[in-house]
């Protein structure tokens, strides 16, 4: 699985990470100043990341290669490993894997790079965007999932994780074009 | 160390792009789908100060270790190559300047402009709106780069009718300092 994603990775357009978190932290600087309060802010992250997961997934579904999965464990490998890899150029590791759950534990995160949480903003949901981007790309891919971050290295973590709970499994619905 | 602590770690274009993507829609706010004129007048001032802040900070990161500079013209120059090739990944295409403080930079196939659809007759406003909303970002990114270096100007930019063709023009009101002797 390491393997296909660093195949993903060398295939895709890459830019300087620099770009990229310095861009994200100014985003949820302006959130925190728009919707003047934590948890607002952290739902507004999430919804974002929503869009955007929405979306991606069309990309990694095209370029990645990946068949599809047996299980949700096997879900989680390909998040974890192809994943990340092909869009952060890092890689998770999984850890407490069920049948309907498994977290996700990421020890170098290039959305924080610069950041430090100041003490009145302790309880912000920094990569809360990374929740929002799992929750709707595993939408399109018929499973309903609860996605939280439970460990973060801003809150003074070893190591970021982010719990992912599987809900349901969506009927795929046809309809007709005419 | 890592490559990212030292700076050196890559994401994918796309990742940015779509994190762009929802830059736009947050400074536009919720119901966005025909944004009126004040909408449009908030949200570009929004994305040009994100655009701002991201360029003075990334500046300093790519010029700590050179030489200062000695002229406006030099710093100019720097951004149309090096800053923009680190952002970018191409070169400003043409640049010309009336000697007056005033520099128009073209970019002929600017990325940030690739993806967004071209106006066609039926959406010929709303696509031209939003391409504008688009440009913001970098243009932003250029006033922060000459801010963080002591050249204090302002920014505009302009669509060519052609996506994705843009041109910014940097007017300096304030020349960088000559370094004290």
């Amino acid at each position: 699985m390491r393997r296909v994603g660093e195949a993903a990775f060398s295939k895709v357009e890459k830019i300087n990470s620099e770009l990229f978190s310095l861009t994200y932290g100014a985003i949820v600087t302006q959130l925190l100043k728009d919707y003047e309060e934590v948890d607002a802010t952290n739902t507004q992250l999430e919804k974002m990341g929503y869009n955007i997961g929405v979306r991606l997934i069309d990309e990694f579904l095209a370029k990645a290669q990946v068949g599809n999965c047996g299980n949700f464990g096997e879900t989680a490998e390909v998040i974890a490993k192809v994943g990340f890899k092909m869009f952060l150029g890092i890689t998770a590791e999984v850890v407490g894997v069920s049948e309907k759950e498994f977290s996700l534990q990421l020890p170098e995160n290039p959305l924080a790079e610069f950041v430090e949480l100041p003490e009145q903003y302790g309880s912000l949901a920094y990569n809360n965007m990374l929740c929002g981007v799992l929750r709707g790309a595993l939408e399109m891919v018929q499973m309903r999932v609860e996605c939280s971050l439970t460990k973060d290295a801003l809150w003074g973590d070893e190591v970021t994780e982010i719990r992912v709970v599987l809900k349901e499994m969506m009927e795929e619905e046809y309809v007709d074009d005419d | 160390m890592s490559a990212l602590s030292q700076g050196r770690h890559q994401v994918a274009e796309s990742t940015f792009s779509f994190l762009h993507m929802e830059l736009v829609q947050m400074a536009l706010g919720p119901n966005s789908a025909t944004p009126t004129t004040s909408q449009l007048q908030l949200a570009s001032r929004k994305i040009e100060a994100i655009g701002f802040q991201v360029g003075q900070r990334l500046v300093e990161r790519y010029t700590k270790d050179r030489p200062r500079f000695t002229d406006t013209l030099e710093i100019i120059k720097f951004i149309c190559k090096d800053f923009w090739v680190e952002v970018y990944r191409k070169q400003i295409d043409k640049l010309q300047t009336n000697n007056r403080g005033v520099y128009m930079l073209q970019d002929n196939s600017h990325p940030t402009l690739a993806r967004c659809s071209a106006p066609t007759a039926t959406s010929a406003t709303t696509a031209k709106q939003m391409a504008a909303l688009h440009i913001k970002f970098p243009s932003g990114l250029i006033r922060g780069a000459l801010s963080g270096l002591g050249v204090i100007a302002s920014v505009s930019a302009t669509i060519e009718s052609e996506l994705p063709r843009c041109q910014f023009t940097i007017k300096i009101t304030a020349p960088s300092a000559p370094p004290p002797a």
